[in-house]
């Protein structure tokens, strides 16, 4: 018998039984494709927001689901959520599992994990590739590389992410400057909605055919339906990069740089601009560093467009130019996380939030942003870089840590920063989140961005795909 | 400036009695004796796509981070052990493809190692191992009695359970290569099996009875190194016997270590053929070798290419001293087609350095070579 008690938590007000669940869907697709193992179970239980850990360690889950199916066809996944539809069974679609924000909380629900779902086409005339939900980022990527191809989009989470992920959670990757979000490189996109149909919306170069209903799934994060296929742009690989970096007196003189040199439409693929404390986290060993902030660039593409670039860069660029070693050294570092996973085990408490902002407003909700997060008890390190640019704006992504006073739960204490978070950045004129999405843990904060005549919107189109509130329930909205 | 110099900038501001409770919280907060299981355990996976039983199954349970949770979970005493519970700490095929980008070099097969340990009694749960557990314990050899197989020769070569059983005319070609080479093979019909099985299941002490018959074995026979054919042979005696305190003074390699130096002077017919290599992670991984690439180079005619479509050029597969084909038959095959559709993106003709491999790889549509039968061919044996 498990020892936990919590599990009685988890178990109350489960209304379905797991074994009929299992075995209805199993004679349905394939007894081989579905689990209630108690250890997938568990496994399946959580998403990687950074809090979780405290709970993973405890085994103190909110959530458990009901079952976890890896379906291996699109036919699959239309059974399924006709199974579900009749019966009432949430529904929660699982990719690499590195949502940060609560997104994925399977409650007596199944978990559907696509990654059985992982061919990959590649259309080398149409300069395109049409992939499976459940492909992994990185082996997609090696995988252009070696064709000669990329799709550049590369972001941290690249090694566990998965495809389906990145488009409903419309995520964004390191070179994002250059290459844009995922948004901008999807074409088509395959996705299962309740009752089990298959909505297709097909890949052109451009197409004026009413409103482009690509978008209302990008960034949906399973509350409509789930993704089964996607269809992305794809680049030449590109033939010369050239890697450069400053140090200059603050991160704002950075912000500044960047501001002007993006006013030249130069598109540099990676811009990274980190404040004191990251720049000494991050690149401690270069002479004299203390006190600065650093800006690294990659320019990509042809050699002669990337030549030129550069050199724009070089000419406007008022800082100490400290050569390509700092650039290297994030190129070799860039998919390393392993503080949450040192820290947490000892009762600190880490996470990150990043936001965006146009120009004008970005230095001062650093500063505001940056003071909210030390302001709450407990906090020990708050600092951050931008990441994403844009001639109108930046990606500001804060991190902070800390430990929780004596008389405080880990959980209290985060909450607490985020709200604070969320609260300055609404109030400042930012955007609660520029890549990460919203889950169930910015959702408080969603309706206050987005407005209430369109967040009324969002909940009447959720109820019209969604009838019966099976897809990702308690998600969003 | 160092590493940590930042943790001190950020905390200049905080009082000394702040500092106190953090330095306490980072001194006594451990959680002693597995530490390193639990920082995997917390980790984003970000090694998942590396390994081969997550790519095939899809499933979280069966990555690295995976099962270093579910080691943790048993370890204090959180989950029940059931056979469902357990079992993907039996799929894991040591491979140490997780190790690659590791921020802290782990393996897991290493970490979730002394949990397995103090699981052995509930072994028999696992279906299919139990053939495993009677044949190693009765007969110190993967597939029963021992073949009577004795060869006179000054080396000895350690063919490995799986040669010896299934493919003996590779033992002997490996045999008439060497002496062809100069090296007379010696063979014995005690050689037990290296005892990995043993290990991946946690039975430590069958591990260390079948380590100690092999020392004594090799010790015995003399010599100045013995070679092996079987890259998990190579790594167990060197890799793990001394983990258990069983050093030797002879050192046991892999058979591709000698043979490049060896050919050196020989004169070598052309093998007109393409052919892809498959690399045991056992081998390139685990004890750092060369890849099969650097020996086959030298035979002249030979069009080498390498795996490289998806990145995972390591890709390893279940091969028999794994316990995966033992207990997991349709994991096993997924797993080696995935590899296999890969190689043959390449060429259609694959050259392995495990024996294991060519009895794996033959089930599909592909030619498969032993690495010593192409040598074989470059020296008209």
């Amino acid at each position: 018998m498990e020892k936990n008690v919590e599990y009685d938590i988890i178990y109350r007000g489960l209304n379905m039984n797991r074994e009929k669940v299992f075995n209805e869907i199993g004679s349905l697709i394939g007894y081989d494709k579905v689990s209630i193992s108690f250890s997938d179970l568990l496994i399946y239980s959580h998403d990687y927001s950074p809090i979780n850990l405290h709970k993973i360690l405890n085994l103190k889950l909110d959530t458990i689901p009901l079952i976890v199916i890896w379906p291996e066809t699109i036919e699959d996944i239309v059974k399924i959520t006709n199974y579900c539809y009749e019966n009432n069974i949430p529904m929660y679609p699982y990719g690499g599992g590195s949502g940060v924000l609560n997104g994925f909380m399977p409650k007596n629900g199944v978990v559907v994990d696509l990654k059985r779902i992982n061919y990959i086409e590649l259309n080398e005339e149409d300069l395109m590739v049409t992939v499976g939900a459940g492909v992994n980022g990185m082996i997609l990527e090696k995988y252009l590389n070696y064709k000669g191809y990329t799709l550049g989009h590369i972001p941290q989470s690249l090694p566990e992410s998965t495809v389906g992920g990145w488009v409903a959670t419309k995520a964004t990757g390191q070179f994002s400057t250059k290459y844009g979000g995922i948004e901008d490189m999807l074409m088509g996109l395959k996705i299962v909605v309740p009752p089990g149909k298959i909505l297709e919306m097909k890949s052109y170069p451009r197409t004026a055919t009413g409103p482009d209903l690509r978008k209302l799934f990008i960034g949906s994060e399973g509350i409509f339906g789930i993704i089964v296929e996607a269809t992305f742009k794809i680049n030449l690989h590109p033939e010369k990069r050239i890697m450069i970096s400053y140090l200059t007196p603050s991160f704002k003189d950075g912000l500044e740089n960047v501001r002007n040199i993006l006013r030249k439409n130069i598109r540099p693929a990676v811009i990274r601009i980190y404040d004191k404390i990251e720049t000494l986290r991050h690149f401690y060993w270069i002479d004299n560093v203390k006190g600065k902030s650093i800006t690294i660039f990659i320019v990509e593409g042809e050699k002669d467009l990337a030549e030129i670039e550069a050199r724009v860069i070089r000419k406007m660029f008022r800082g100490e130019e400290i050569g390509d070693n700092p650039v290297k050294h994030w190129l070799k570092t860039r998919f390393i996380v392993k503080e949450a996973s040192e820290y947490a085990p000892l009762g600190f408490v880490f996470d990150t939030i990043e936001v965006a902002a146009s120009w004008s407003k970005i230095s001062s909700l650093y500063d505001r942003v940056i003071d909210a997060m030390k302001n709450v008890e407990g906090t020990l390190v708050a600092s951050a870089h931008a990441s994403h640019f844009y001639p109108q704006g930046a990606c500001l992504y804060f991190t902070f840590g800390g430990l929780p006073p004596r008389n405080m739960d880990p959980y209290k204490y985060h909450r607490e920063v985020w709200s604070r978070v969320m609260n300055t950045v609404l109030k400042y004129g930012g955007t609660i989140s520029h890549h990460h999405g919203i889950g169930r843990m910015r959702s408080p904060w969603l309706k206050g961005e987005l407005s209430s005549n369109v967040y009324e919107l969002l909940l009447k189109i959720k109820r019209l795909i969604d009838d019966k509130n099976i897809m990702n329930p308690g998600n969003m909205v | 400036m160092s590493e940590r110099d930042w943790i001190f900038e950020a905390l200049r501001d905080t009082g000394v009695k702040n500092v106190l409770y953090i330095v306490s919280k980072y001194i006594f907060g451990k959680i002693r004796g597995i530490e390193d299981l639990v920082k995997c355990s917390l980790c984003p996976n970000m090694c998942k796509y590396m390994c081969p039983t997550h790519i095939a199954s899809g499933s979280e349970t069966h990555s690295p981070a995976g099962r270093a949770r579910i080691a943790y979970y048993i370890e204090k005493n959180l989950l029940k052990i059931s056979p469902q519970n357990i079992y993907s700490l039996y799929t894991c095929l040591g491979c140490g493809a997780c190790s690659i980008i590791c921020p802290f070099n782990f393996r897991v097969d290493d970490l979730i190692y002394s949990i397995k340990v103090g699981l052995k009694d509930k072994l028999k749960m696992i279906k299919g191992v139990n053939r495993i557990i009677e044949n190693l314990s009765k007969y110190s050899y993967l597939y029963g009695p021992k073949p009577k197989d004795n060869y006179e020769g000054k080396i000895l070569y350690l063919r490995g359970c799986t040669i010896r059983e299934h493919l003996p005319e590779l033992a002997k070609l490996t045999i008439d290569v060497f002496n062809r080479l100069g090296v007379e093979l010696a063979t014995l019909s005690e050689e037990s099996c290296c005892g990995i099985h043993a290990y991946h299941m946690g039975m430590d002490k069958l591990f260390k009875k079948l380590a100690r018959e092999n020392s004594l074995l090799i010790e015995n026979f003399g010599g100045e190194y013995c070679l092996t054919s079987c890259p998990a042979i190579a790594y167990t005696y060197r890799i793990l016997y001394p983990r258990i305190n069983i050093k030797m003074k002879i050192k046991v390699l892999h058979i591709t270590e000698v043979l490049k130096e060896l050919l050196v002077k020989e004169k070598l017919h052309e093998v007109k053929k393409t052919v892809v290599i498959h690399d045991s992670g056992m081998l390139t991984r685990g004890l750092g070798l060369e890849s099969l690439y650097s020996l086959l180079k030298i035979i002249p005619g030979l069009r080498i290419k390498l795996p490289m479509r998806t990145g995972r050029e390591v890709l390893d597969v279940p091969e028999y001293h794994t316990l995966l084909p033992f207990i997991d038959e349709k994991m096993t095959r997924k797993i080696v087609q995935e590899r296999i559709r890969e190689l043959k993106e390449e060429a259609d003709t694959i050259v392995v350095s495990s024996p294991d491999l060519k009895i794996l790889f033959s089930d599909f549509d592909v030619d498969v070579y032993d690495v010593i039968e192409i040598i074989g061919e470059a020296l008209g044996v």
